[in-house]
């Protein structure tokens, strides 16, 4: 479990971002969402460790991170991994990234090729292989960056808007992988304005707005909100 | 030695004394240009407008400073390097790094900070994510070596005040261009002038093509 303690941060401005958030994520998914500039990057960003809290602390399994030793930090830093709203991919091609994550944890690079291949294959991404990332569109270039942060290995998996460039049909393969991942004994954490995506995952949702949590909601609670936007939608579209 | 053979000789100094200064100093610039961007301190402006201003610090302030810690009643006198080539190495690797730093800072700050970033969550120790994010702004790197070389191979105050010019061992191309005007040799001086001016429209040429590729 990730869990964090009264976590205040900000950046260089030193107006506070994230002011005093308690939060547990316990369950296999966690949904959070909220208005641009709420700070769902910068809390992500903290819950995988990447941002150090200006107080507060962050429990990776009830271990306190921030007061680990580098070599401690690394092991439990191998527990998170975390896609960027907008991933960046290196140079070479999909199998390079794709095996960066097992070369750099001392598979050998044979090994490490072929557990690519079966992961890309299992997300029907194969036939990307060998491309370059300019040779990617929006959405294989964000399904790349997920597969690479799949093979890590690690427990936690922690997704910026990850819907933001997929189509419908990608969208059903992202769920079908989380669910995937989620199976394997793993956990999810996701930030997005996506509200039928989160509506579909069927989990627990923090709403977060300037830099607080304003609600835990379920999934089920965007049924009716939707529901109502799109009556209001049609009613507008229908008067016009 | 013939003339042609001294001007072979005082190219190949020349070079082979700024490049190692180049190599010499981004084995410090270019790790502390990654902490100053890593930081996220407000500190960090300051510290980059300092750096910034002594870009054009006077380079004979420089050679006076190392004159006067080499010199033998200095700190570092017992180390015997005052008037020898390692001497212009050290003076011109501490010049051009304030350049190297703020350059390779404008590198790392950008949205390049992001393969550090990437390569640090996908499991990477410090060190690999270094490596990650020098081999991919490899170019851009070498671009920022190649600048640094071309002020430091054309940089006369640390070369003569802690190299001292010694014919067949200090000396360099902007010492010897300086010596040869003092003497009246106009037409060696513009001799050497064109080759050094060569070599550094050379090297700003390569800096062009490569800052002009897109690296992929
Ligand atoms: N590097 C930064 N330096 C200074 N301020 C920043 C930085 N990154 C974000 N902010 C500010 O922090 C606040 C929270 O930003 P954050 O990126 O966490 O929001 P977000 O909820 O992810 O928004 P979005 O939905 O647009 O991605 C915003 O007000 C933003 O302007
Ligand atoms: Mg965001």
């Amino acid at each position: 479990m990730i869990e964090l303690r009264d976590v205040w941060f900000s950046y260089n401005s030193g107006k506070p971002i994230i002011h005093g958030v308690n939060l547990r994520l316990s369950n296999e998914i966690t949904i959070i969402i909220g208005p641009n500039g709420a700070g769902k990057t910068t809390l992500l960003k903290i819950i995988a460790c990447l941002y150090k809290p200006d107080k507060g602390d962050v429990l990776i399994d009830g271990v306190n991170f921030w007061k680990l030793k580098s070599k401690e930090k690394l092991i439990m830093r191998r527990k998170i991994v975390y896609v960027h709203e907008n991933p960046v991919l290196f140079k070479g091609t999909v199998m390079d990234n794709v095996t960066y994550p097992l070369i750099i944890r001392g598979h050998s690079l044979e090994k490490a090729r072929e557990k690519a291949l079966k992961l890309l294959k299992s997300l029907k991404l194969e036939y990307l292989t060998d491309r370059k990332r300019n040779e990617l569109s929006a959405g294989e270039f964000q399904l790349v960056a997920i597969a690479r942060a799949i093979i890590s290995g690690a427990k936690y998996i922690v997704l910026d808007e990850p819907t933001s460039n997929l189509d419908l049909e990608h969208r059903i393969v992202l769920e079908s992988i989380i669910r995937e991942i989620v199976k394997s004994g793993k956990q999810v954490i996701i930030a997005t304005h996506d509200r039928l995506f989160a509506l579909k995952l069927n989990t627990e949702i923090i709403e977060i707005n300037n830099g607080e949590i304003r609600s835990i909601l379920h999934s089920k609670d965007l049924y009716q909100e939707i529901e109502e936007f799109i009556k209001k939608a049609g009613k507008k579209s229908l008067n016009s | 030695m013939s003339f042609i053979g001294e001007i072979i000789e005082i190219t190949i100094r020349s070079v082979t004394i700024s490049l190692s200064a180049t190599i010499l100093s981004s084995l410090w610039s270019i790790p502390l240009s990654l902490i100053i961007a890593r930081s996220r301190s407000r500190m960090t402006k300051a510290l980059m407008g300092v750096l910034n201003s002594l870009i054009g610090f006077p380079t004979v302030l420089v050679g006076l400073f190392l004159y006067i810690i080499f010199s033998s009643s200095g700190p570092l006198g017992g180390l015997g390097i005052l008037y020898t080539p390692f001497a212009i190495m050290i003076g011109e690797a501490l010049l051009i790094t304030p350049l190297l730093i703020s350059l390779s800072y404008e590198i790392f700050s950008k949205a390049y900070y992001e393969y550090w970033e990437t390569s640090i969550t996908l499991g990477a120790t410090p060190a690999q994510a270094f490596m990650k994010l020098i081999t991919e702004r490899f170019e851009d790197i070498i671009v920022v070596l190649l600048i640094g070389f071309s002020r430091a191979i054309g940089e006369l105050g640390v070369a003569l005040m802690v190299g001292g010019n010694i014919r067949g061992f200090t000396r360099v191309f902007t010492t010897t261009i300086a010596l040869e005007v003092s003497k009246g040799n106009f037409d060696i001086a513009l001799f050497l002038g064109f080759i050094l001016l060569i070599i550094v429209s050379t090297t700003s040429a390569i800096i062009r093509i490569m800052g002009g590729r897109k690296s992929d």
